[in-house]
């Protein structure tokens, strides 16, 4: 394939910031931080109460189980601080026939746990696609779910016109559980399978934790075996209070900030350039701006509050789904063509990361970056050509984030 | 050299007496209330008021929709005055001793209204003032500035009602505000909502401090309101599960909070708005297992723990907090000084319900439920709805029997 010219990218993308300054200077800079403190979307004290819910560790009094992955959200969202990721690694699988994804029994995870052996899930021979999930960050999570759907569908559309046609990031339109029959802009998880904390936040309840609620109120099965035997509790075990709880605390967490050292250092500042020109930041899109403040977003169910509207942010994603040929096969809310895409990997919180890529299987950067191909072959061979002093600027870049 | 030995003999002087007196205090049994009175209402009743000025008690009966007027010297209705509702469905109810006025939360129809009655008269003053909300459920009233606040459960807010111009002011955000999706009624099972909201339900107001205090009854946390600039004031409390009553001693400006869920009853000091010690477990205490009644199925509990139910009735001038047991049927007396449960729950009337938890089913074979204390300080009673009989039970506060000197007993 042919490079892309670098000349004419520089251009397309200086004409993109001349074409925004007014809104990018306008808007502030979202709060940065892993201090556990609120970004001003709701009191501290109310942040405090609702960060112990996030690590409250469930029982089966309280709804636990029969199946289910973890015992509290903290337990695979707390590094460096509750509500960030984790190397904790949720498992999927299903069949792929050589035309069609197919799910298994009872959906795609596969629950590692359960509160009798008799109810272990397990992978199945035949299933032949299988992965591990990681789990993601969900700090800054309130800014997200704030992007304007036109926002990200615009970057969906600018990406060919950067790339040859290369690129074409994947904006799935998907289900707001909340409001049946209405559809946003998918953008939270690997497969931005969901477009609202709320729809996610229900499904991660009863999915990990295996606590229905009004949302999602049938209970996970061990491999579609029923669990009623097991099931101590009347479904809806709980009646959405907690999931109410959990959002605003995911809606209050700040987003993760830069290593302020390294981001400072010339290297780093130089190595944001290279990425920039070589074209990561195509889909690793460094800057986006929150719809304003009292835009009604997720199907007019949530007012853009003052702390989470107009804001600036640095995620380095665009939401969209791509194949860079590490894709792992299976189909969630985006349809058959999204089987080996992912969501392009928000940089932002790359430094707390020990494990990389959906799976876990790049351990180092250099290694996460050196997997992609597909749509990001070119940036590849980019990214080749640097120099040795280019190349080593980018990685501290990478570094600082 | 002398000179200090004096001061400091004179404090030890000081002190020798405080702790005599102290000691006096702690020594002075504490008498157990007792039940004097019944009168019987209708059959549900889960609101009532008091008048300290004409030593009536308001009780408004939910299934035949009528007002009951008390009267506090003979323990009978004052037929009389008995009012029909007719189509409003009251839950809340407050007396103004200030303009001599009852006022009624309404919660028929989609939106909630106020009614303000004349107690003289017993007619409607004005016409209903408009909550625009739903679900309206309690109300207190700010006498110093004729100002009432109303929850409402299903809009997750608080009314601010402006009684002298009979108008709507404001509307207060509760926790996490009104239960989604927008629109949805969580009564009404073809419009169903996903989260319940921060679903406001029982009020105190302190006035010396200004503050309204609002129980949000899904999200276990007190909200605290500032009446000056009807504004909520700092971070929400966590108390325990389903807080749905309050009692305060301005006093000691300590707030009682009675967590249903839990069986227990948190306090709260008013000064800083933070909970103290650890929940204080009241009659048959915790359920077994731990909050096994949101399970939600009939044999989920092997013991369904005390359930303290409704407002908790307050004696400022000895610090005696009076709690209702739903699940016991009884009256459990904590002493506001140690915050520590004295002698043995009364029973008011026929005992603990049979079979356990019942109450929350309406299917009780014997037994009856207690459940909203109020106290009057003029005549030392104790109002308490006794739900399962529909009896208003009349307790005498400082009844013939003493506390037992401190006991071991460990609920
Ligand atoms: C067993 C581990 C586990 C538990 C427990 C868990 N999660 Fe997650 N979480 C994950 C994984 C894995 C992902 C990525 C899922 C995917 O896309 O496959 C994720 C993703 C998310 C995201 C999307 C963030 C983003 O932008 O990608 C949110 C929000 C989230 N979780 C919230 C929660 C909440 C709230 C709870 C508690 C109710 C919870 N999680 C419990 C593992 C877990
Ligand atoms: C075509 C879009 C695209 C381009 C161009 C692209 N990426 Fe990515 N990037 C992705 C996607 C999609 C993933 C997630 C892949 C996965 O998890 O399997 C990802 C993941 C990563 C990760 C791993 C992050 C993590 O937390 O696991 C790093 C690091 C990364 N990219 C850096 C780069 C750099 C550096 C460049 C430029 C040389 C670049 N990317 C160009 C789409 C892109």
């Amino acid at each position: 394939m042919k490079p892309f010219n670098r000349v004419l990218q520089c251009a397309a993308l200086l004409g993109f910031l001349l074409a925004t300054p007014i809104k990018a200077s306008l808007a502030d800079e979202a709060p940065t931080g892993f201090d556990g403190l609120s970004n001003g979307f709701i009191l501290q004290g109310d942040y405090d109460h609702d960060q112990e819910l996030f690590e409250k560790r469930h029982t089966v009094a309280g709804g636990l189980g029969p199946v289910f992955n973890a015992q509290s959200c903290a337990e695979c969202h707390a590094n460096p601080v509750a509500g960030g990721g984790s190397q904790v690694s949720v498992l999927r699988a299903g069949t792929f026939d050589g035309k069609k994804f197919i799910e298994p029994p009872g959906g795609t995870v596969i629950h590692d746990r359960a509160t009798d052996a008799s109810l272990q899930s397990k992978v199945a021979d035949a299933w032949n696609v299988r992965t591990q999930r990681l789990s993601t960050n969900t700090l800054g999570g309130g800014y997200i779910e704030a992007i304007a759907d036109e926002t990200l569908l615009k970057i969906a559309k600018r990406q060919p016109q950067q790339s040859n046609g290369e690129i074409h990031g994947q904006a799935v339109m998907v289900d707001l559980i909340e409001v049946p029959g209405a559809q946003r802009v998918g953008r939270f998880g690997w497969k931005s399978q969901h477009a609202s904390l709320l729809s996610f936040n229900a499904e991660a309840f009863r999915s990990e934790m295996g606590i229905t609620n009004s949302l999602f109120p049938s209970e996970n099965t061990a491999n579609g075996r029923a669990v009623d035997e097991f099931d101590t509790m009347a479904d809806p075990e709980n009646n959405g209070w907690e999931v109410a709880l959990l959002t605003e605390f995911v809606r209050a967490t700040k987003a993760p900030p830069r290593d302020a050292a390294l981001a400072a250092g010339a290297d780093a500042v130089a190595g944001e350039q290279v990425f920039e020109q070589t074209g990561c930041g195509i889909c690793h899109t460094s800057t986006i701006t929150t719809a304003p403040v009292d835009t009604l977003v997720n199907a007019g169910t949530f007012k853009v509050p003052a702390a989470l509207g107009d804001k600036t942010i640095h995620p380095y994603s665009d939401f969209l789904l791509h194949d860079i040929g590490s894709g792992d096969g299976i189909v969630q809310n985006g349809g058959p063509s999204s089987r080996n895409k992912l969501r392009t990997a928000p940089l932002w919180g790359l430094r707390t990361r020990s494990r990389l890529l959906h799976d876990g299987s790049a351990l180092t950067v250099q290694q996460a970056v050196k997997r992609h191909q597909g749509e990001a072959a070119t940036v590849m061979e980019q990214l080749k050509a640097l120099s040795a002093v280019e190349k080593q600027q980018l990685f501290k870049f990478l570094d600082s984030l | 050299m002398n000179k200090s030995i004096t001061k400091s003999s004179f404090i030890c002087v000081i002190l020798a007496t405080l702790s005599v007196t102290h000691g006096a205090y702690a020594a002075a049994p504490i008498r157990l209330p007792e039940v004097v009175a019944l009168v019987p209402t209708g059959g549900l009743v889960f609101s009532t008021a008091l008048s300290k000025k004409r030593n009536e008690v308001y009780a408004v009966d939910a299934r035949n929709k009528m007002l009951y007027v008390i009267d506090g010297k003979t323990n009978t209705r004052k037929e009389k005055a008995t009012l029909d509702l007719q189509d409003a469905v009251v839950n809340g109810i407050a007396y103004n001793e200030t303009t001599d006025e009852i006022l009624l939360v309404d919660y028929a129809g989609e939106s909630s209204r106020l009614l303000v009655l004349d107690r003289k008269t017993m007619e409607f003053v004005g016409s209903p003032i408009a909550l625009d909300s739903l679900h309206a459920a309690k109300v207190v009233i700010d006498e110093a500035t004729d100002t009432a606040y109303v929850s409402n459960m299903h809009s997750g807010t608080v009314s601010v009602v402006d009684l002298k111009n009979q108008s709507k002011i404001a509307d207060i955000v509760i926790g996490t505000g009104a239960p989604t999706p927008a629109g949805c009624n969580p009564w009404d099972s073809a419009n169903p909502c996903t989260t319940p909201g921060g679903n406001p339900l029982d009020m105190k107001i302190n006035p010396k401090t200004h503050k309204v205090y609002v129980a949000s009854y899904t999200e276990g946390t007190i909200s605290v309101i500032d009446t000056r600039t009807n504004k909520v004031e700092g971070a929400r409390i966590p108390v325990g599960s389903q807080p749905n009553g309050m009692g305060i001693d301005t006093g000691t400006n300590r707030v009682y909070v009675n967590n249903w869920q839990d069986g227990t009853v948190s306090v709260i000091d008013g000064d800083t708005d933070t909970v103290i010690g650890e929940p204080i477990v009241v009659g048959s205490g915790l359920q077994d297992p731990l909050h096994c009644y949101e399970a939600g199925k009939l044999d989920a509990c092997k013991s369904w723990g005390s359930m303290p139910l409704g407002p908790i009735g307050v004696n400022e001038d000895k610090h005696l907090v009076y709690v209702a047991s739903s699940n016991d049927g009884t009256v459990i007396t904590i002493n506001g000084k140690t915050n520590k449960v004295v002698g043995e729950p009364v029973h008011i009337t026929t005992g603990p319900l049979v079979p356990g938890g019942c109450a929350n089913f309406g299917a009780c074979t014997q037994g009856s439920s207690a459940q909203n204390v109020i106290y009057n300080p003029k005549t030392d009673r104790l109002y308490v709805v006794s739900l399962a009989d529909a009896w208003l039970m009349v307790l005498q506060g400082q009844g013939s029997k003493t506390a037992a000197p401190p006991s071991t007993h460990n609920h």
